[in-house]
């Protein structure tokens, strides 16, 4: 019996690795993180079911069904390449990643025009089903078929890496890619070939699964999660590594589903934590070359101009005055964006001054909703104290979460915190019992003095309006200069005595906190919680409404957070294809704007005084 | 044969070149001289591709060059030997020469077995990997690499900082093997006496300006231009 699901956790182990091989690679040459992997093996699914469909069920075709629609997936990941990320190898790594999450949004809604919500199976044909001995146990073909297959795609890889001149390529690219071009190589062809090799391996995952994985829309985002986790355990760029991890994380989901069902995510984010607390940059991967800055140059953020300021005041008075004029539809949509504003605040935050980017903030924001909805439901709590005991419990987990998550930076970060906001999503929607799952907590309503919707809204004005002050008199004290300084050079500002662990921690506690207040808000807002606040999606409309804005523009969360909501409200309810087109403005954004609005906006204001002290003098 | 006109490069808000403007001659070895941050290393970035300028221009061969990408300035025949060697550490010497290889140039490629020639060191190890070899080796072997690519002009940056005497020679007798085989150098260092009798003709950089042009022999006469320029 054990080694029946030893075997089955090794054919687990090669379809994980396909995936996370492919993303490892194409992050080691291109620096990509390639958010729509798991587009990629979900699409490979699909495109398999429809090729495999069409071949007989045999060994053969099967076989031959597989490749066809690894080299279809192939072709897409190298127009993907040539159409969107080649415009963005200059652009600042998180600016990448959001395009990626384009494709992603893209990808999804294709898929579900195609074929619906509907779950697409591949029945496993008698060959499949077949068995051989081994030490007198019968195992399924199939089985054994996966399970050769993440060794041998690990040999070959190898071969392809280590004996040809397109391996040495692409190997010097990973160490250092300018001077592979400074030597003659176009560089574009090869990262190119890479991403379609890479795209291949996830393509041929997708359909290598679907006898034992159906093929659902919801699947790219998991899988994704899976890959990142892997390849930040087996370390970022190396191909062992991520099979090494693949082989772990198998184990782990195989005999967590037996032993603990409702934590198998819990139990893989530990293990991930206990990993990276012992080795740092993953179990074979190297140290990068220092703390690689998420922007080129981070500039100084500057105190608010004059006008600024007026514009503020004015904002402060509009918003102040919504209620006498409609306490209906308009006042929600300006409480949803003044919540989104404080949000997004808190990521700002923690992302732009503290340089430690998050993918996964939604996690706090989530917290503090469940907190206050269940310390609501169950206690019986009035809302001020719930919402009070939300940011508490955010805030105590954020600083143990942290203590390990701070010793990270850049990608591994994001990744790692992408991660863990997918076990808080798993847990909500799998405890059933203590958080009504998909359910979620229904009749949630603000009482006492904040009883009557007016009430409310200047509670969420106050709240809203007085914690993105907070945050932003919290980044000029001595602080906030220190934090800056831990992200700018953290040797130099630890050999100039400050305690840069010590920082960047209460920085996350802090961006934690405020998150989940947020979240509090927007719970009693609703009048209900549900696992979607936490979200990937989530967590993606906070970068979205950050790096749109201009990561290093002060006045970004709040620009960002009216633009972006609106933005979006209005395209859910005009058009079912919103993802889509929500996608394709988020490429075309970051494509046009690589300094998010804010940045562009600051940028020709710049040009403009140049030209005219230019003509001047 | 390389032409350089009112270069003007910045880094954000800090102007390092402003206005350089200075010729390398065919065959000839010119040595870039100045203090540390001149400006040598940048204008060698910029002339490689590897920075974009502000203004000015950059003609190689009677071809405009500034502002291409590097990989096609190097297809054109320029060399870079970077100051920090960047050898690709994971890669054996054999597979560092080979990123390097180009299409021949002029009717004539260099071999892997030629290099060894001029750099008997590394032909005995050939399959070391770069990131265990002296920081003598990995010199050797960044020229080696830049040589693959057969380039008529090589720019060389500060090639003796950091290494012993003996390996110094060594370096000084390879500049004088690419001298004698027509290929233009374009020298940057602070050593002096290092460009002494390698050097034909020499500028001098100071402040991201050329503060002084000539020949070498007119420099070396002249110690209060050296004491001015270039004494530490």
């Amino acid at each position: 019996m054990i080694l029946f699901q030893i075997l089955t956790a090794l054919g687990t182990a090669s379809s994980l690795f396909l995936v996370a091989a492919g993303l490892t690679v194409i992050f080691g040459v291109t620096r990509v993180v390639n958010f729509a992997h798991g587009s990629l093996y979900m699409l490979g699914a699909y495109v398999g079911w429809v090729v495999l469909s069409h071949l007989p069920q045999t060994i053969f075709g099967f076989t031959l069904g597989c490749l066809v629609t690894a080299a279809i997936i192939g072709v897409l990941g190298v127009l993907i390449e040539i159409c969107i990320l080649r415009r963005l190898y200059r652009v600042p790594e998180l600016y990448q990643l959001l395009a990626t999450f384009g494709v992603v949004l893209i990808a999804g809604n294709v898929v579900q025009l195609l074929w619906g919500t509907r779950v697409v199976t591949l029945p496993r044909a008698a060959w499949m089903q077949a068995t051989i001995s081994v030490s007198g146990h019968p195992f399924p073909v199939y089985s054994v078929v996966m399970m050769v297959v993440g060794p041998l795609v690990l040999l070959a890889l190898w071969l392809l890496f280590s004996r040809t001149r397109w391996g040495a390529l692409v190997r010097a690219a990973t160490e250092d890619r300018e001077m592979v071009g400074a030597l003659g190589i176009r560089q574009n062809i090869l990262f190119t070939t890479v991403f379609g090799l890479g795209a291949a391996l996830a393509g041929l995952s997708g359909a290598l699964s679907l006898p034992q994985v159906a093929a659902t829309s919801q699947m790219a985002l998991s899988a994704v999660s899976d890959a990142f986790v892997i390849v930040v355990i087996g370390g970022l760029g190396s191909v062992t590594g991520a099979f090494l991890a693949s082989v772990l994380i198998a184990v782990l989901q195989t005999f967590g589903a037996i032993i603990i069902p409702q934590y198998v995510m819990v139990a893989v984010f530990s293990v991930m934590a206990v990993v990276l607390v012992l080795r740092p940059n993953g179990l074979l991967g190297r140290a990068g070359k220092g703390g690689r800055a998420m922007g080129d140059l981070p500039k100084l953020v500057e105190g608010a101009t004059k006008l600024v300021i007026g514009l503020g005041v004015i904002a402060f008075i509009a918003a102040a005055l919504v209620p006498a004029f409609d306490t209906g539809y308009v006042l929600s949509i300006m409480q949803d964006a003044l919540i989104a504003m404080l949000f997004a605040a808190s990521l700002h935050f923690v992302m732009g001054p503290g340089g430690m980017p998050s993918f996964g903030h939604a996690a706090w924001f989530g917290i503090g909703a469940y907190g206050a909805a269940l310390s609501a439901s169950s206690w019986n709590l009035p809302m001020s104290e719930s919402i009070v005991f939300g940011v508490v419990t955010a805030s105590i987990l954020a600083a143990l979460v942290g203590s390990f998550m701070i010793r990270l930076s850049g990608i591994y970060l994001a990744m790692l915190t992408f991660a863990f906001a997918q076990v808080i999503w798993a847990l909500a929607t799998q405890m059933t019992g203590f958080t009504g799952g998909d359910n979620g907590i229904l009749n949630l309503w603000p009482d006492g003095v904040f009883a009557s919707p007016t009430a409310f809204y200047a509670l969420v004005l106050a709240l809203c309006a007085g914690g993105v002050l907070v945050l932003r008199r919290v980044l000029f004290s001595p602080f906030g200069f220190a934090l800056r300084a831990t992200r700018d050079a953290s040797a130099r500002a630890a050999a100039s005595g400050i305690p840069v662990g010590p920082v960047r921690h209460v920085a996350f506690t802090i961006s934690g906190g405020f998150a989940a207040l947020s979240g509090g808000l927007f719970a009693f807002a609703k009048g209900s919680v549900f696992p979607t606040y936490i979200n990937v999606s989530h967590s993606i409309d906070a970068l979205i409404i950050v790096l749109l804005g201009g990561i290093q523009t002060m006045a970004a969360p709040v620009v960002g957070a009216l633009v972006y909501t609106g933005l979006r409200d209005y395209l859910q309810a005009a058009t079912t294809i919103w993802p889509m087109l929500l996608g394709i403005a988020i490429i075309v954004i970051v494509s046009l704007f690589p300094q998010g609005i804010g940045g562009a906006a600051e940028h020709w204001w710049a040009r403009l005084g140049s030209r005219a002290k230019s003509k001047g003098g | 044969m390389l032409e350089i006109s009112k270069l003007v490069v910045a880094y954000g808000q800090a102007t390092i070149l402003q206005g350089v403007e200075f010729q390398v001659r065919q065959g000839e070895v010119l040595a870039l001289l100045g203090r540390n941050g001149a400006g040598k290393s940048t204008t060698l970035k910029t002339i490689m591709g590897l920075l974009r300028p502000v203004s000015g221009h950059i003609s190689f061969a009677g071809q405009n060059i500034d502002g291409i990408d590097p990989f096609r300035i190097a297809r054109l025949g320029i060399g870079y030997v970077p100051e920090e060697r960047r050898i690709f550490n994971e890669l054996t010497v054999m597979e560092n020469l080979e990123i390097g290889r180009q299409q021949a140039r002029n009717g004539h490629a260099w071999s892997e077995e030629e290099l060894f020639e001029i750099f008997p060191n590394l032909g005995g190890m050939r399959a070391r990997r770069g990131g265990a070899m002296s920081g003598g080796e990995q010199q050797m072997l960044t020229i080696a690499r830049t040589l693959m690519g057969n380039p008529s002009l090589v720019l060389l940056d500060e090639p003796s900082e950091g290494l012993s005497p003996l390996i110094v020679e060594q370096m000084a007798e390879a500049i004088q093997i690419l001298k004698r085989r027509g290929i233009t150098v374009l020298l940057a260092e602070q050593n002096l006496h290092f460009t002494e009798y390698l050097a034909d003709d020499a500028v001098i950089m100071e402040k991201g300006r050329i503060v002084w042009s000539g020949a070498m022999k007119s420099l070396m006469a002249d110690a209060t231009l050296q004491a001015r320029y270039l004494a530490v």
